[in-house]
């Protein structure tokens, strides 16, 4: 390995603008720190005040809330007449500390984990996500606007451990289910230094097999990550990846989509960006490969076919020579919405090798796109998943890393 | 007793990609691909020289071209779903524009959707083609263009299965078609009725051929057996088997005495129709073949030709003696 990607999985690179390590003052120069958080941090910090007040001189206390529905201010109160509105006041009362503490620390929280804080109180994530909602409402402000995202979407399990702003250290190789994609802001550091290859995955099914059998740890390619946005990706997950990508630019990525038009398309989101964010910056993947299913893993190459029916050759053959195990052997057929979008995103990529702005790989797409067209085929990674042999498949298509 | 054919030319990348189609006139080959033009080579001369070249007619390749056998009328079927008509004003001379048929929308109100497979009549007056959602159209290339001359459905409207491949009988009486879900299906075109539901092949039957006398009519596909049907009768009359693979083109020779049949391994063969038996099979590449056509009988052997995943295409002839 270079020195250069040893050195890079320790630390991240500081410097103002690169992205990675935002301090208070960065997040400025970033354009991540709402211009209204001194605002939004002076409303919360009066709240909590006149509480702390209210206590000393033995008031109710009151949180001030405004109704979505109505609009209409009303007071929850503590003590109250019912137990709901003393349940109310007590979650608001947790959600403004912790929204404040991530203001002051300039961090970011998730409605996830602000659920975790303490699930008996609050009884449920949707609860949660109302107050945040509503809190968000009352002070006229953006949920980001009090350091509170939405759960990030996507899972992410490999040989990797990352440090956190607030000084947490998450190992990514532990929970067999997979751990939630860390927002890049919370992140200090990435020690992903024995990682080999990421392979991001289209479908959570096939994620969690993977992760069950421990892939990264047992793959043929060495260790590595998997990660997953459950079908089309969030920001969060883009961004992760054009974080990992910046941090370890040796690091080769891998696509593994269903063959059809949309996991065409959900890879050309993870590699190229979405229509709608094309001008967004720092979430794409332009050295995302494609590693499958193609049709010809779909179909078998016939010259595989035939070589078996001539076995005079065996041993003698390296094993990177031998046909690669066949997937299926019956797929689906399109739906007429899986043509349209077929037909599109071919338009797409033709626009794009027009306009000279293509590679080899957009070429394969456009012939793999007819070729599914023509015959009318599309295959599902659960499908490869119910054979059984993903990871013997993978072990065949994932280049291993020469050193 | 077995028949020889002997490679007597390949033009090596004929296309930038996969050939999908190929259509044969007496002088000439048109072929198409993935990618946007269309290439014309001569087959007077025995280097099957590149005569003429479509630029830009289908931005996004183009899956099907069928010529008239006349060899006058031409029509393609692109990706973007546009369908394209060509015209030649005497053998020999260049293809031209003959307008395109508007699939979007039509006088009647309902598009034909998606065009997929195209079929020309023997003049090129009539052109068939099949949908995504089953139907078939038939149009008068002749006539007014913005009708469609006969609509055909295979299912209730909008919930038929996807037709693969279809077929003009050459006297100009019937339409056949090849579906996603096995079925085969033969319409009249004298009373605009469907005229027998054929017991097809359970699999997606990707290309039929009517015999040139129309008393017989080929469909073969992914079950790797060719059926053929009586049509008088609408009986299943046999089937060819010898295919190891999907089957993705048929094609009768002038005497209706051979069947040409190519497959997705790369092999093509050749099938007597009267010893229900194959007598040749060939194989110049290991790729998948997309077309394979017979070469209208202008010299003394028969010849045809193969096109497919190569991007090449190969000329075979008939070896004279034994």
């Amino acid at each position: 390995m270079s020195s250069q990607s040893s050195s890079s999985s320790s630390t991240l690179p500081s410097s103002p603008g690169s992205g990675f390590t935002p301090g208070p003052e960065d997040l400025d120069l970033m354009g991540l720190r709402n211009p209204r958080t001194g605002a939004t941090i002076s409303i919360i910090k009066d709240i909590l005040e006149d509480i702390l007040d209210a206590l000393k001189e033995n008031r109710i206390l009151t949180i001030p809330l405004r109704s979505r529905r109505s609009g209409h201010w009303r007071a929850i109160r503590f003590p109250a007449p019912t137990e709901t509105e003393v349940k109310k006041f007590t979650c608001l009362l947790q959600i403004l500390h912790l929204s404040h503490e991530c203001l002051i620390s300039g961090t970011i929280i998730t409605k996830r984990n602000i659920y975790y804080q303490n699930p008996e109180l609050f009884g449920s994530q949707a609860y949660v996500d109302k107050l945040v909602d509503d809190i968000a409402f009352t002070f006229g402000v953006g949920r980001d606007a009090l350091n509170i995202v939405a759960a990030c979407k996507g899972l992410l399990a490999g040989v990797m451990s990352i440090s956190m702003k607030d000084s947490s250290i998450q190992n990514y190789s532990l929970d067999p289910n997979g751990t939630l994609v860390p927002d890049v802001k919370a992140i200090d550091y990435i020690d992903a230094a024995s990682v080999k290859w990421v392979l991001v995955v289209e479908k959570e099914a096939t994620f969690r097999g993977l992760v069950a059998s421990r892939y990264f740890e047992s793959s043929r390619a060495g260790p590595g990550a998997i990660i997953t946005g459950k079908g089309y990706p969030d920001l969060a997950t883009r961004q992760f990846l054009n974080l990992l990508h910046t941090v370890l630019p040796q690091l080769p990525f891998y696509a593994l989509v269903d063959f059809d038009p949309d996991g065409l398309a959900i890879m050309r989101t993870y590699k190229c960006g979405s229509l709608a964010l094309g001008h967004e910056e720092n979430i794409t993947l332009p050295n995302l490969s494609w590693l499958g299913p193609k049709s010809h893993d779909i179909l078998g190459c016939p010259s595989c076919i035939h070589q078996g029916d001539s076995s005079q050759i065996d041993d003698e053959v390296p094993l990177t020579a031998t046909a690669p195990p066949r997937l299926m052997e019956v797929s689906s057929a399109l739906t007429v919405g899986d043509r349209k979008k077929g037909v599109r995103l071919l338009e797409k990529l033709v626009v794009n090798i027009d306009q000279g702005n293509s590679e080899e790989e957009e070429k394969e797409l456009v012939h793999e796109l007819q070729l599914m067209l023509i015959l009318n085929i599309k295959a599902e990674i659960q499908a490869i998943d119910e054979a059984g042999d993903v990871t013997e498949w993978l072990d065949h298509s994932l280049p291993s890393s020469s050193g | 007793m077995s028949k020889q054919y002997l490679t007597t030319h390949t033009v090596d990348q004929a296309h930038l990609t996969d050939i999908f189609s190929i259509a044969a006139t007496p002088t000439a080959l048109i072929s198409a691909s993935g990618s946007s033009s269309l290439h014309i080579h001569s087959t007077t001369d025995s280097a099957f020289p590149l005569v003429q070249t479509l630029s830009n007619v289908h931005k996004l390749g183009c899956h099907h071209v069928a010529v008239s056998r006349d060899g006058k009328i031409a029509a393609s079927a692109g990706f973007g779903g546009e369908l394209k008509v060509w015209k030649q004003s005497e053998p020999g001379s260049n293809w031209e524009p003959f307008g395109e048929i508007d699939t979007k929308s039509s006088a009647s109100g309902k598009g034909a959707g998606e065009v997929w497979a195209i079929a020309l009549s023997e003049n090129g007056q009539f052109l068939a083609s099949t949908t995504y959602d089953g139907r078939i159209n038939v149009w008068d290339l002749f006539g007014d263009r913005t009708t469609k001359l006969r609509e055909y459905e295979t299912a209730s409207a909008g919930s038929g299965s996807f037709g693969l491949c279809v077929d003009l009988s050459r006297d100009g009486k019937f339409t056949a078609s090849g579906h996603q879900n096995g079925a085969v299906y033969v319409f009249n075109n004298d009373t605009g009725r469907i005229q027998y539901s054929l017991p097809g092949l359970v699999k997606p039957v990707r290309t039929i051929a009517f015999s040139p006398a129309s008393t017989r009519l080929a469909a073969a596909g992914d079950a790797a057996t060719i059926a053929v049907y009586d049509t008088k009768h609408g009986e299943h009359v046999g089937n060819l088997t010898g295919h190891a693979a999907w089957i993705t083109s048929l094609d009768w020779s002038n005497t209706g005495e051979y069947l040409l049949s190519g497959a997705f391994d790369g092999k093509v063969k050749v099938w007597s129709i009267d010893r229900g038996a194959c007598v040749a099979t060939h194989s110049e590449t290991d790729q998948a073949l997309w077309a394979a056509r017979w070469l209208p009988k202008t010299v003394k052997n028969e010849m045809f030709c193969t096109a497919g995943a190569n991007r090449s295409l190969t000329f075979y002839r008939e070896a004279t003696g034994a």
